[in-house]
């Protein structure tokens, strides 16, 4: 259906005003319609909420949500939209036409007519006098006997009252579609709009006529002796139902029962970690822990006095080596040269004996020389030969210092101080450094030690909750197994008692035809029982989806996860972290933008083609959001959507974006002049013909 | 005919046809009854919809 006509006469800023809007064609769903503030926007949106559901719509007009039964105040209240200058003898008017589309094969045309009257005082008539509405379907009037009953007829050819401001709705009020989407108001728009409430209705029904039925065979003291134990059978179903809920009951208890016991158990094991630190996830883990450290500590001080040790010797020749390797070296050569020298020095008188033999006699050169002569040669030849090692060779010390060091012990110094020169400067810092981190793992154990030595009463105690909170959830497991195994055998004599009914249901139904509509009734009436509770998740998870998906195209991208809506409770943004956010504390826009995917996830789910009216939907958002959220309501597969905005709103490079999507669009101008609120077709802001 | 849109819903209706399989109904038993509910919807007193009813089941006997 679409919006095909609004009429208002003494209505707020509107004298007589009418807008015709076109059939949807599918390719152009929106029409705008500009006002500036106080021209007449809110007006329109009002009198669309008090022309459908009369004193009903007053709880969803902004200020007015206050004490909607309150039937004085909503008089008072359709005074205050009155126009204030209109004729006494004038009443107020809203007119509403919703046409079929070319999809709605089933639907009529229908027009309400709603006129407040006043006195000659302007002021509301007293009684039924007050307030009269026509219903016109396919232009036939439907006989309305009291606006009860014109609410209830209303509802039943256009959509229920309760989720008009689903559809219909101001921007601003974005807080109350969050309000009604909590768990009464979800249920309610589901159950309507899914079909859950018919299938309740036709439940209750089927049960009444079963009893009527009853009744008509004259109540069971009457019935035959199959029916009689069809009643036993019927009587023993009702104890295993009543058993089935009762347990269901303590499986939902003690599967709440398993759950405060885990959380017990996580908080223990928190404080557990924050008393043992990081690393100490229980008291086993602690005291591993604990071995742990006392060994690195004893590694560390091993490590400690190996290091300083080593570090000693190093230091201590570092500075000296060169010197001490030289003066060695230098002590070496006059070493080998004194041996060299003395070791030919014990071969001089050999070689004396062939330069000078004896006995002269022997000697042909010089052995007419005295003896005198000859010792005088001797000692000649053998100052020559001392001669040959003088002077000592190069590098050859003077004298010994390290005369102590000899031979080999010069060699194990020798390789000592090679040792110390490969200890260089970095492996020295080296070392220093892992002395350091030795000291500072020492002392960090030392430190936790102490901590851990100070708490072992309550480290013990959380221990031993820790224990007994396994065994609890252990025997709670137990428990649940133990119930589901019951309620699955329950469900299994459950499924062979239904089967044992139906057959003797079927036997009765052969007898007679009152029984046998019994017996089908009977089948309706269980598949209607079960169908009720099998439903209503399958919609609300089917809303959850939609919701997020409107949701997710409109809001920030740092949105992801899902849209819940909680039993009991307001609905909540849950992200992929796990992390969640209740939408009531959301930002302005957010809030607004949710609202706006509530409405077009409600249009999808129960597939009513009601046209949505948005009074200002973008209000304050920023230059991100503003035509994500134009575009959302673009994309979503609705005939017809009316936006009410000012000129500071959709403009521009916006409304160029989607000016192909527009098929009509209004201008409402107030004039002080005339006291009164023109409506101009085919203009908008800047656009004025 | 409108039906509510469970009955168009791919899951919801899965569930329908199996409940209404296993209790030997049809779907358009229910879908009836819906209908006429909705009928009745927003009247405070449902004068004639047992009648109704019945004429929904004799209707559903003779077909089946």
């Amino acid at each position: 259906m679409y919006l095909s006509k609004v009429h208002l006469e003494n209505w707020r800023s509107y004298e007589d005003a009418t807008f015709n809007f076109k059939k949807p064609n599918g390719r152009k769903p929106l029409i705008l319609i500009g006002a500036m503030n106080g021209h007449g926007k809110t007006s329109f949106l009002i009198a669309l909420y008090l022309g459908l559901f009369g004193k009903f719509g007053l709880r969803y007009c902004e200020g007015f949500t206050q004490d909607p039964e309150n039937n004085p105040f909503y008089r008072k209240a359709i005074q205050l939209f009155r126009r204030n200058s209109a004729n006494a003898d004038q009443p107020s008017l809203v007119e509403m036409v919703f046409s079929p589309t070319l999809q709605d094969t089933d639907f009529q045309e229908v027009r309400i007519v709603r006129r407040w009257f006043f006195d000659s005082s302007n002021r509301p008539k007293l009684g039924e006098a007050f307030e009269t509405v026509e219903i016109y379907r396919d232009d036939r009037p439907i006989k309305v006997q009291d606006l009860e009953y014109a609410h209830d007829k209303i509802e039943k050819l256009l959509f229920p009252a309760h989720i008009m401001p689903a559809f219909l709705f101001d921007g601003e009020q974005a807080q109350m579609l969050i309000n009604n989407s909590g768990a009464p108001g979800i249920k309610k728009a589901v159950e309507v709009m899914f079909g859950t409430k018919i299938i309740d209705d036709v439940h209750a029904q089927i049960e009444q006529y079963l009893n009527i039925c009853h009744q008509k065979l004259g109540g069971k003291k009457q019935a035959s002796f199959k029916e009689q134990e069809l009643s036993s059978k019927t009587s023993e179903r009702q104890r295993i139902n009543a058993q089935l809920t009762e347990l269901q009951k303590k499986h939902i208890e003690k599967e709440k029962e398993k759950e405060e016991i885990e959380n017990s158990r996580k908080e223990a094991m928190e404080r557990l970690t924050m008393l043992g630190g990081q690393k100490a996830l229980d008291v086993k883990k602690l005291g591993e822990e604990l071995l742990m450290q006392e060994q690195n500590k004893s590694t560390a001080e091993k490590n400690l006095t190996d290091t300083v040790r080593h570090l000693g010797l190093a230091l201590s020749l570092t500075r000296l080596g060169t010197p001490i390797e030289n003066r060695l070296k230098s002590e070496e050569i006059r070493e080998k040269w004194e041996r060299l020298r003395e070791s030919t020095m014990e071969r001089a008188e050999q070689v004396i004996a062939v330069a000078v033999p004896e006995p002269p006699s022997s000697d042909e050169l010089l052995g007419n020389l005295s003896q005198e002569i000859r010792d005088r040669v001797k000692d000649r030849f053998k100052r020559a030969l001392q001669q040959i090692y003088n002077p000592p060779p190069n590098g050859c010390a003077d004298s010994y210092l390290c005369g102590h060091v000899k031979g080999e012990q010069r060699h194990v110094v020798f390789d000592l101080l090679c040792q110390v020169r490969a200890q260089n400067a970095s492996d020295i810092r080296q070392k220093a450094k892992k002395l350091k981190e030795a000291r500072e793992i020492y002392e960090e154990t030392i430190i936790r030690n102490e901590r851990l030595t100070n708490l072992p009463d309550e480290v013990n105690e959380l221990a031993n909750q820790l224990d007994s909170f396994h065994s609890q959830i252990d025997e709670a497991i137990r428990r649940l197994n133990s119930i589901e195994n019951e309620i699955k055998k329950l469900k299994g004599d459950l499924h062979n008692l239904n089967s044992e009914i139906g057959k003797l249901q079927e036997e009765i139904a052969s007898m007679e035809p009152q029984q046998k509509r019994i017996a089908v009734a009977e089948r309706i009436h269980r598949v209607l029982t079960e169908l009720s509770d099998k439903l209503r998740p399958i919609a609300l998870n089917h809303l959850e989806e939609l919701v997020t998906h409107h949701f997710l195209l409109i809001a920030d991208k740092r949105f992801k996860g899902r849209i819940k809506f909680p039993k009991d409770a307001a609905p909540i943004f849950e992200f992929q972290t796990g992390k969640s956010q209740a939408i009531d504390i959301m930002s302005g826009f957010e809030r607004r933008s949710f609202g706006i995917a509530f409405s077009l996830a409600l249009a999808e789910i129960t597939q009513k083609r009601v046209p949505l009216i948005i009074d200002t939907p973008l209000g304050n958002a920023d230059s991100k959001y503003r035509p994500r959220l134009l575009q959302a309501l673009t994309d979503v597969a609705l005939d017809q959507i009316i936006i009410l905005t000012h000129d500071q709103e959709v403009n521009g490079e916006l409304l160029s974006s989607i000016d192909q999507k527009v098929s009509q669009k209004y201008l409402v101008i107030y004039s002080d002049e005339s006291n009164a609120s023109s409506v101009f077709e085919n203009s908008f802001f800047g656009e004025q013909k | 005919m409108n039906y509510p849109p469970c009955f168009q819903d791919s899951e919801a209706k899965k569930e329908i046809e199996r409940l209404c399989r296993e209790n030997n109904i049809d779907i358009l038993l229910l879908k009836d009854l819906c209908e006429l509910l909705n009928e009745y919807s927003g009247m405070g007193r449902k004068e004639g919809v047992i009648q109704d009813i019945e004429d929904i089941i004799d209707r559903f006997i003779k077909r089946s």
